[in-house]
């Protein structure tokens, strides 16, 4: 066994400290909320932090039904699905390209989508809406995916390049002499090896879909084809005097993301270890 | 060549989505959409029940798309800015109503109103601040809300208290609350909502400048700067300063921290409006309800009223459908029945006497003591203007939006008072201050 | 940005081919996101209250932003914000980074646990937030009954001096963890030949960051600062939820103020010419780094 000097035992045990303290800093308040959903709301509203005395599972029955959430949680699901494929699909091409080939333009495009990262959402709110209303889009999911897709491109295309940059190009270019193309390069070397980063653009790609609620608010009006965030945000201005039911309807709309936020930790962790850029 | 190549790409793209999109509703249907600012599924009952299903079974050749919105007249406004919006729309208030009507998005409901004769059962003073001068009506008054003060029966009488009839008796009061050792007498939380500081302004302009005084004001007879309209603004800031609503921390409450901690006992009174009757009987409180004290010598208790919404039926509707909307609006003024039971169903009331004869017994008691004190302060003419019905829009949004700045002591009262009475001049000038009840 | 040398493709006649990858992103973006965009730059030069008529006033609308004092404390507030984000996360995240990626069982625990609040909806967070620096039942509560009794005084979200510092401090609460997530995935493409030829040659930890680490990680180093103080300038959510940007304009930020005169004041024109400065700023900042880059500072 090494020995440690004293120094460098305090040094573990303050860094173990802090990393502890960031954790339970960075939890606390969740586990608050999570609380709140099991308390009933006489004993919020006399403290809104705190454990639970009684525990109810009542505000979930009741905010299911009020809330109409299984239809919510199907319509926000579709939404999901369709972005991150329409996203992943034009993001990695794009972002493979900007980074591995040199062609006219190159440098154009890069300062495209920085520029694109810049565009505040209330600059092509309403003109989008119209573009769509014109399009005979009003009141559609595909509304919403299509501008979900196109505004999710710029950050989380320069987000994959900036990773790609770090894959070494030689694994592509000896791909390419083995007879493949630069689609099949991309496909069969790069992507494999980009995995985990995938999995993370992926990942923020649905949060970002599932959380957002102005567009999702605007551009579908009709009850049945609304998402979880407008559900939750109408759910909340509608029983705001039951707090019990507000913190157990913000519980249901992001336990989704939290679950499989969860569930990928793992391939993130598959994906860093076996993703090794040595090939 | 490329670009082809690549808009054959993303049409290709765009195509393979087309499935997902919702086909058009079969032939021969006509659906009318209504965006509404009840939401939730006691929203939908009330609406389906007392109203649509009895509509339903006349015409069922026609399918109502019922929008329940949250933050309604933003929503109505991007629709209708996109060009489209729904066929019939709940809006906020009689001013939105106008821009709507203005802008040439929605038509003038006044042949309707004679048509049903909705004027004959809609109160006079909310139909005519939806009429122009011109006798155009722009929304259809839905219901009514005013300011009224509640307090927590079991602390007040433990402590031998009685709701305050005047300032006077306010300041006193609030001085042995807080010996008692509550936090505060009373807080509304304004915290990232300034527009709740309007609820204090309505309140005053009733019981502080009084109902002749703001009338003046709102002719032109008098400007922000007489002291029956100043002292609205110096006294509430005299409430905030002395610790009367809160410590001077009500922009670091919210308003629904403010109310759990006057159902949790932590404060004993609270000012809201009288929507907030209900949120006392979920909540199982004890309440005393009285209207707000006098301020003012000589100005008695007054009832701040406001039209709390409209309906507005889009300009881009066929006269056959416009026909049918009508229809549909006709059940809320001609079924005095339906009307009774939406009430007790916990609907809000409506801009239209409720004809007891309908009750079942089933309405609370707070809600009946409410409708007594309306009904009371009516006849008795003891009834203010809330400034989001009476005051122009710009007006009374600097209005609000400012209360933090004054109340802070970053915005001086002349510069403060100043500015309103600028942009007040400016309508008055225009013709286009809502008509004063 | 760091690019890579690249070598020519060997066959030139199918150059044009990389197209393909390029346009889909780029058209998608293009027509639903920057076309549309323009209309803004249009309204603009309008008064508009962003639904009746509208009227061509030409620069008015940017004479009276540069003279309107909310502007001002929003712009400067939007300064200490970008200053506080492009510090303390990118700091600590490194930091957390270097430090969790050598742990080994505990590693799937600490990154899941510092990136859950990301996740969550600032409609939730803030709520939970406003309770916890509440006056009267949160910390300050807490504070006061281990005698800070000056301190439990304190109105974290009530203060004009110090709400923007709070509602930033929830912010970097949420925020934090996502870059250190990035780091922890551009050190996990750190080449381990690197350190281990540096052990060889004796290089102390600090050598070994700063020759080894910094170098590797730069160009995610780099996109992170870029693209906070893009973010920067667009953040909207906590304040917004937490405070509104009060008290008074206190903790107003520029997308705040756009907010506000769109759907309070209705001013719609008025609030596309705040909106079209607010890109142009960030556009701007982005310009800024890049010369500098190219003085030879390496950011």
């Amino acid at each position: 066994m090494k020995k440690l000097r004293p120094a460098a035992v305090i040094g573990k045990t303050g860094k173990w400290t802090l990393l502890m303290l960031l954790a339970v800093f960075e939890v606390f308040p969740l586990i608050q909320l999570l609380f709140n959903s099991f308390r009933p709301d006489s004993e919020i509203k006399a403290h809104p932090l705190g454990l639970p005395v009684t525990w109810t599972l009542e505000n979930y029955v009741d905010t299911w039904e009020a809330g109409g959430y299984a239809q919510a949680f199907l319509n926000s699901i579709w939404i999901c699905l369709w972005t991150i494929l329409i996203t992943i699909v034009v993001i990695s091409l794009a972002a493979y390209a900007l980074a591995k080939i040199n062609f006219k333009g190159r440098e154009f495009f890069v300062a495209y989508f920085l520029f694109g990262m810049a565009i505040p959402s209330f600059a092509y709110l309403i003109p989008t809406y119209y573009l769509f209303n014109q399009m005979g889009l009003s009141n559609t999911h595909l509304s919403l995916i299509i501008v979900y897709s196109a505004s999710n491109i710029p950050f989380k295309l320069l987000l994959l390049r900036t990773f790609l940059l770090g894959i070494p190009r030689e694994l592509e270019e000896s791909a390419k002499v083995d007879g493949c193309t630069e689609l099949t390069a991309f496909l069969r070397i790069t992507l494999p090896l980009a995995k985990s980063i995938i999995m993370t653009v992926m990942l923020l790609t649905i949060l970002s879909c599932w959380n957002e609620f102005t567009f999702a608010n605007t551009f579908v009006t009709r009850d049945s084809l609304r998402t979880v965030s407008t559900r939750f945000v109408k759910f909340t201005t509608e029983y705001n005097n039951n707090f019990a039911r507000v913190f157990t309807s913000g519980v249901i709309s992001i336990a989704p993301m939290v679950i499989l936020y969860l569930l990928m930790q793992d391939s993130f962790i598959e994906g860093l270890t076996s993703g090794s850029v040595k090939g | 060549m490329k670009k082809l190549v690549s808009l054959l790409l993303v049409t290709l793209l765009l195509a393979s989505l087309l499935p997902l999109t919702v086909m058009a509703e079969e032939e021969e249907v006509i659906t009318i959409t209504w965006m509404d600012d009840r939401t939730g599924e006691d929203g939908w009952y009330q609406r389906y029940e007392f109203l649509i299903k009895p509509f339903l079974e006349e015409h069922p050749n026609v399918e109502i798309d019922w929008q329940p919105t949250q933050d309604i007249t933003k929503q109505v406004k991007i629709a209708l800015a996109a060009g489209t919006g729904p066929d019939l729309m709940s809006i906020d208030g009689p001013s939105d109503a106008l821009e709507l009507y203005e802008s040439g998005r929605t038509v003038d409901l006044a042949p309707a109103v004679e048509k049903y004769g909705w004027d004959k059962v809609i109160y006079d003073w909310a139909l005519d601040v939806t009429t122009t001068p011109e006798g155009v009506v722009t929304g259809v008054p839905a219901q009514y809300e005013g300011m009224l003060f509640y307090g927590n029966k079991d602390i007040m009488d433990q402590y031998g208290w009685t709701m305050p009839t005047t300032y006077e008796e306010l300041k006193t009061l609030a001085a042995e609350i807080r010996e008692a050792g509550f936090v505060a007498p009373m807080i509304l939380g304004t915290q990232n909502i300034p527009r709740r500081n309007e609820w204090w302004y309505s309140t005053l302009f009733g019981c502080y400048a009084g109902r002749e005084a703001t009338k003046d004001l709102l002719e032109g007879h008098k400007t922000f700067f007489d002291p029956e309209i100043s002292g609205v603004f110096t006294t509430y800031k005299e409430m905030w300063d002395t610790g009367i609503i809160g410590n001077q921390d009500t922009f670091a409450v919210t308003t629904d921290d403010g109310r759990a901690m006057y159902y949790s006992g932590m404060t004993v009174m609270n000012m809201e409006g009288d929507w907030f009757v209900l949120n006392g009987i979920e909540n199982n409180m004890n309440q005393y309800i009285t209207l707000p004290p006098s301020f003012r010598e000589g100005v008695p208790q007054t009832y701040a009223l406001s039209v709390g919404g409209c309906y507005a039926v889009n300009a881009s509707c066929s006269p056959e459908k416009q026909e049918l909307i009508f229809e549909l609006l006709d059940i809320l003024y001609s079924r005095p029945d339906l009307y009774a039971a939406s009430i007790e169903a916990g609907a809000q009331v409506n801009c239209i006497p409720l004809d007891e004869q309908y009750l079942t017994g089933k309405l609370a008691q707070p809600v009946l003591d409410k409708l007594a004190l309306t009904e009371k302060a009516m006849e008795e003419g003891n009834v203010g203007h809330c400034t989001w019905t009476f005051f122009p829009q710009d007006v009374r949004v600097y209005m609000y939006e400012k209360a933090d700045a004054y109340l802070m002591g970053d915005l001086a009262l002349e510069d403060y008072l100043g500015e309103m009475q600028r942009m007040l001049d400016v309508h008055l000038e225009n013709g286009t201050v809502p008509p004063v009840m | 940005m760091q690019a890579t040398t690249v070598p020519r493709p060997a066959k030139k006649h199918r150059k044009w081919l990389v197209y393909f990858f390029v346009l889909p992103a780029f058209l998608l973006h293009f027509i639903f996101i920057a076309l549309p965009s323009l209309a803004t730059v249009f309204y603009s030069f309008f008064d508009w209250n962003g639904i009746g008529q509208a009227t061509f006033i030409g620069l008015q609308n940017y004479r009276e932003m540069f003279q309107d004092a909310d502007f001002y404390v929003a712009l400067q507030n939007n300064l200490k914000w970008i200053a506080i984000f492009i510090t303390v996360p990118v700091a600590l995240g490194l930091l957390m980074a270097l430090w969790v990626s050598r742990l080994q069982k505990t590693q799937m625990f600490f990154r899941t646990i510092y990136f859950l609040p990301y996740i969550i909806a600032a409609a939730m967070a803030g709520r939970i937030w406003c309770s916890y620096l509440n006056p009267y039942f949160g910390i300050n509560s807490v504070l006061k009954s281990i005698g800070l009794t000056e301190l439990g005084k304190t109105l974290w979200l009530g203060d004009k001096e110090i709400a923007l510092y709070s509602v930033a401090f929830v912010d970097l609460w949420h925020f934090w963890g996502f870059v250190m997530v990035m780091f922890l995935g551009a050190l996990q493409q750190v080449e381990p030949t690197l350190y281990e030829s540096a052990k060889v040659e004796g290089a102390t930890k600090l050598q070994e960051f700063t020759n080894i680490t910094i170098p590797s990680i730069m160009p995610t180093l780099t996109f992170i600062v870029i693209t906070i103080i893009m973010w920067s300038f667009l953040t909207f959510d906590y304040v917004w939820v937490m405070t509104g940007g009060g008290p008074g304009n206190a903790s107003e930020l520029i997308s705040t103020l756009v907010y506000r005169n769109a759907y309070s004041f209705y001013r719609t024109g008025y609030a596309s010419t705040i909106c079209v400065v607010q890109t142009l700023l960030s556009v701007l900042a982005y310009a800024i780094l890049q010369v500098v880059k190219k003085r030879g500072w390496d950011v």
